[in-house]
């Protein structure tokens, strides 16, 4: 097995640096795309923020940074472009390494890793310098900690800085009570949210930032710029004193919808806390305002862990070959009109919508039909009864 | 999701879908079928529209157009001058198609400047080793703010390689009747290229690159050609198909058509010829879809007509040729056409973008949009799809064991990418005939390998099967991904590699495998990307075309214009005619693993 795992990171990083020294303009071409970048997670805006932070001038005067000033701190401890881009190799490889721990204590294979490794998602939003790949590391992370490790302060730690990297992902703190289990449950508790509280708040003291700016723009959708999530499209045609309305809506709907899956799979004796972790995550992917393909790629890396001890989630899934063709064309196809859109001129931005809609309706499916699958072993008692056939009421 | 259940119940407890899933080869045919008939039915009563001008601004032929006699002379004055740059070979044959330049094209180039210049025309030369130069003006607008402009373009060779004096004679010409008018409110551009193709295309990049004297972003570009001398002529061919299956704004289109037939001319288009352009039946419609489906696949493959050049840059263009030597109709008549359209397009204040980027023409007056043409390219790669599940679903190997055979067949398709990869560059760089003939026989040497090779070489069946499927998959993927860039091509290809599916395993147990393999190998003869582009190129283009000319069009294609057919042909359809040709290699069983939970899941995910 160590062999296998150290195999599995040395691919990982050979992949990741076949590309980037192969194709040296591949890096900026992606972070150009709205596919794998966003205003607030791209690579352009931490080069800018790290040089306003190394000339001690305004950070977030100019408004085009939005990224925490920490992030730009530890940015600025490497060396120009190239020790960026091999932080972001680095990071994506502890990733790696985190995930196969995770899975040998689950499982005994290391499947999660190998498509982390492998998936072009992952690779590419790697390539592409986008900063999910820090927030996707304290939230794997978080669940290497707990899950491996159980250690409840690190883990909790872990979910501040994620939530301190990314606010859209903070709700994700609440799946995480699912897996405070055993004696002194309350007590853990406690101290599950007062370690996240106390690291948040020290996390801002550090080094304070106008939360408007940085968190704000996040939570309000600040720069409408289209990508392949939900929201672009409606804040660009509404009239202007609705926005802040269906801001607020589009918040609560994707915030919101967390605490019903937390609550409905909190029963640690029919639901892995993990599935309904990964669920919710798949959740905040598909509704947050700036997603990017590089964080589908991330939940697409976590399904195998829907696959432990002899018992598969997976099998129960009802659509899974319309479910990938869909993500096929709505991965393929978003370039194109969006090409078709921007630089051809002769479609427009229905074409771009249309087709992250097509995308959006296959991460939808995927996570119900996981979702399905959940309940199902649930109905079946935890043994798997695939022959069983059940229709939803 | 409540009628979606019931959909779903029904059809279970009809044992409707093992029932369709055993008939999938049959289905993919029947989804090919129509979407054939899908295009068949277009030009029927009913089924297309008739054009109309959607952007109110345009107002074609609103304005009274005054170039006319009193101009000819001074036409006439500036074509007698370009008579002499040329020579004919005697007194007798003046025929433009045997003459001969006798002045260097800088000669040339200072006269047509001074001319530009006297009526103030601000002139620069593009310079260009391997193109030649290319000498353009800009004519700033009287009015508005000079951000925008109307390029009106006069290359010194046309399409087939004629001097187009009159067409030159006349831009410049148009270029001193618009200098003296107040009414521009976009700057005009007159460009004077040595030749539609490459000259025209790199002086379109260098505009938008490098060049210092510009006139803002060009809306619109209109190529005149009128080679010969001559006076008069008969019609009018528009050419609007643009590169990589680029078109131009369907109004630009209406109003220069509707200019034309104005002005008493008769419209021809994709070659359409004189005595064919008044009739308007059902085949005269459905030949003129197809000539626009075959035009739009081979633009900048074959004859390159000027328009081509601009596109990719958001601008509008066509060109405007005028057909036949004798007839009634005169040159200021002709250019009456860019004059009334240069003021069409003088009124916008937009962008163009009212009317359709997508469509067909059916006549000059009839066209059909892209909803209704769509769904019968969108039918051709389901079909594709349905044959790539067919591989999957009707085989006694499930997809989720045999995980080893998955991999193998993941690995033949990169490989076979790899190898269209280096087969489309080593051609990009050179075009030779012995390499031409080489990649056919290479190509035959290929498909010939499972006919040769029947009694001596195996391969396990899961393989094939997986190897197939994934090939169809990827070509599915490709012409979905190809038919909103340019329907024409997705769709002339996706049918023509169609015999590929009618493919069948063969296995050694098979009674009769050498009448199998015949049959496979036959499929895949008239599938092959370049045995089918050959044949189409000699039978519907024989006019361009004579044996292996298109393999250095299509390079050269790329080369001078930007335009990927080539690479489309090599990365999309050669990959899997490959697969597909490894698909055929006879093929032992190998056991089948019973698992009964796997079997029902694959079952219940179908």
């Amino acid at each position: 097995m160590k062999n296998s795992v150290v195999s599995c990171v040395l691919l990982c990083l050979a992949v990741r640096l076949v590309l980037v020294l192969l194709f040296p303009g591949l890096g900026s071409t992606l972070d150009q795309s709205v596919e794998f970048s966003t205003p607030v997670t791209s690579f352009r805006s931490l080069q800018e923020g790290i040089f306003l932070l190394k000339h001690q001038l305004g950070l977030y005067d100019g408004g085009v940074v939005h990224l925490p000033p920490l992030l730009l701190q530890l940015g600025c401890f490497t060396g120009g472009e190239t020790g960026l881009r091999t932080i972001f190799i680095l990071v994506d490889c502890i990733i790696v390494w985190l995930l196969t721990q995770l899975e040998l204590t689950l499982n005994g294979s290391i499947r999660c890793a190998w498509i982390y490794g492998v998936n072009p998602l992952t690779v590419l939003s790697c390539v592409s310098g986008s900063t999910i790949a820090f927030t996707y590391l304290s939230l794997i992370t978080a669940i290497y900690s707990i899950v491996v490790k159980r250690n409840l302060t690190l883990s909790s730690s872990m979910i501040a800085i994620m939530s301190y990297l990314d606010p859209c992902m903070c709700v994700l703190s609440l799946p995480m009570f699912n897996f405070i289990c055993g004696p002194k449950k309350l007590a853990k508790t406690v101290l599950y949210m007062v370690t996240i509280v106390v690291t948040g708040i020290m996390l801002y003291s550090i080094c304070p930032f106008p939360l408007d700016v940085v968190y704000g723009t996040r939570l309000t959708f600040a720069s409408v710029a289209p990508n392949m999530g939900l929201w672009w499209y409606f804040f660009i045609e509404m009239f202007q004193e609705f926005i802040p309305f269906f801001k607020s809506v589009f918040n609560l709907f994707s915030m919101g919808m967390v605490i019903p899956i937390t609550l409905r799979f909190h029963d640690q004796r029919n639901t892995n806390p993990l599935h309904c972790l990964i669920l919710c995550i798949g959740w905040i992917i598909l509704t947050k305002p700036y997603p990017t393909l590089g964080e589908t790629g991330v939940f697409l890396s976590l399904l195998p862990l829907f696959d432990i001890d002899g018992i598969s989630i997976l099998k129960y899934m009802r659509y899974p070959m319309f479910t990938a063709l869909l993500f096929l064309h709505g991965i393929l196809l978003s370039p194109i009109f969006y090409h078709l859109w921007i630089d051809l001129g002769s479609g427009n931005s229905n074409f771009f919508y249309a087709i992250s809609l097509v995308y959006a309706l296959a991460l939808g499916l995927l996570i119900t039909d996981i979702m399905w699958g959940v309940i199902r072993l649930e109905y079946d008692g935890g043994k798997p009864n695939y022959t069983r056939k059940l229709t939803q009421v | 999701m409540g009628l979606f259940e019931t959909v779903q119940r029904k059809a279970s407890q009809m044992g409707l879908l093992p029932k369709v899933i055993r008939l999938l080869p049959i289905l993919s045919m029947i989804t090919a079928l129509v979407s054939i008939v899908l295009i068949v039915i277009l030009p029927m009563e009913g089924q297309y529209r008739r054009t109309y001008i959607s952007e109110n601004a345009l107002m074609p032929s609103q304005a009274y157009s005054y170039f006319r006699e009193s101009e000819w002379n001074i036409l006439r004055g500036y074509r007698t001058q370009l008579e002499s740059f040329i020579k004919f070979p005697s007194e007798e044959n003046i025929s433009i198609e045997s003459a001969y330049e006798i002045v260097t094209s800088q000669d040339r180039f200072a006269t047509i400047k001074s001319w530009l210049q006297e009526f103030g025309v601000k002139t620069a030369t593009y310079h260009n080793n391997v193109t030649g130069d290319t000498l353009y003006g800009v004519l700033h607008a009287p009015r508005g703010d000079g951000t925008e402009a109307m390029v009106l373009c006069m290359p010194w060779h046309n399409g087939d390689g004629d001097f187009n004096i009159g067409g030159t004679a006349l831009g410049i010409n148009l270029a001193r009747y618009f200098s003296r008018w107040p009414i521009w409110s976009k700057n005009i551009i007159v460009v004077f290229s040595e030749n539609p193709k490459h000259a025209l295309r790199a002086w379109v990049e260098a505009y938008h690159t490098s060049l210092d004297l510009t006139g803002g972003s060009i809306e619109s570009a209109i190529v005149l050609d009128f080679a010969g001398v001559n006076d008069f002529f008969e019609y009018t061919e528009i050419y609007y198909n643009g590169l990589n299956g680029e078109l131009p704004n369907l109004d630009l289109v209406n109003i220069a058509v509707s200019i034309t037939e104005h002005e008493g001319m008769k419209v021809s288009l994709h070659n359409l010829p004189q005595n064919e352009l008044s009739v308007n039946n059902y085949w005269s419609r459905l030949k003129l879809i197809l000539l626009g489906i075959k035009d739009a696949s081979l633009a900048g493959v074959k004859k390159v007509h000027g328009n081509e050049a601009f596109s990719g840059w958001r601008i509008q263009s066509l060109t405007l040729k005028a057909c036949g030597t004798s007839g009634k109709i005169d040159i200021t008549t002709f250019g009456r056409i860019p004059e009334a359209m240069f003021r069409s397009v003088n009124n916008l204040l937009e962008k163009f973008h009212q009317s359709f980027f997508f469509y067909l023409l059916l006549t000059t007056r009839n066209f059909v949009s892209i909803s209704s043409y769509l769904p019968s390219a969108v039918l051709l790669s389901i079909a594709y799809a349905l044959s790539s599940l067919n591989s999957i679903f009707n085989t006694k190997y499930s997809l989720n064991s045999y995980i080893q055979y998955s991999t193998i067949a993941g690995i033949a398709w990169l490989a076979s990418l790899v190898v269209s990869f280096a087969i489309s560059h080593v051609f990009i760089y050179s075009t030779t005939k012995f390499n031409c003939v080489l990649l056919l026989s290479g190509n035959l040497m290929v498909l010939l390998t499972p006919l040769v090779t029947t009694k001596a070489a195996y391969i396990k069946e899961p393989i094939t099967q997986r190897i197939r499927s994934l090939g169809f998959l990827y070509f599915s993927l490709c012409s979905t991904s190809l038919l909103m860039l340019n329907f024409s091509f997705a769709f002339s290809i996706t049918l023509l590699a169609f015999p590929m599916t009618f493919v069948k395993n063969v296995n050694t147990y098979d009674k009769n495998i050498f009448k199998l393999q015949l049959k496979n190998t036959l499929c895949l003869l008239i599938s092959n990307p370049f045995t089918s582009v050959l044949f189409i190129t000699n039978v519907f283009e024989n006019k361009s075309f004579n044996g292996l000319d298109v393999f250095p069009a299509l390079t050269s294609a790329w080369n001078e214009l930007n335009c990927w057919t080539w690479f489309v042909l090599c990365m999309c359809w050669l990959p899997v005619w490959l697969l597909t040709v490894a698909s055929t290699m006879v093929t032992v069983p190998v056991p089948v693993i019973t698992n009964d939970s796997t079997e029902n899941n694959t079952k219940k995910n179908m």
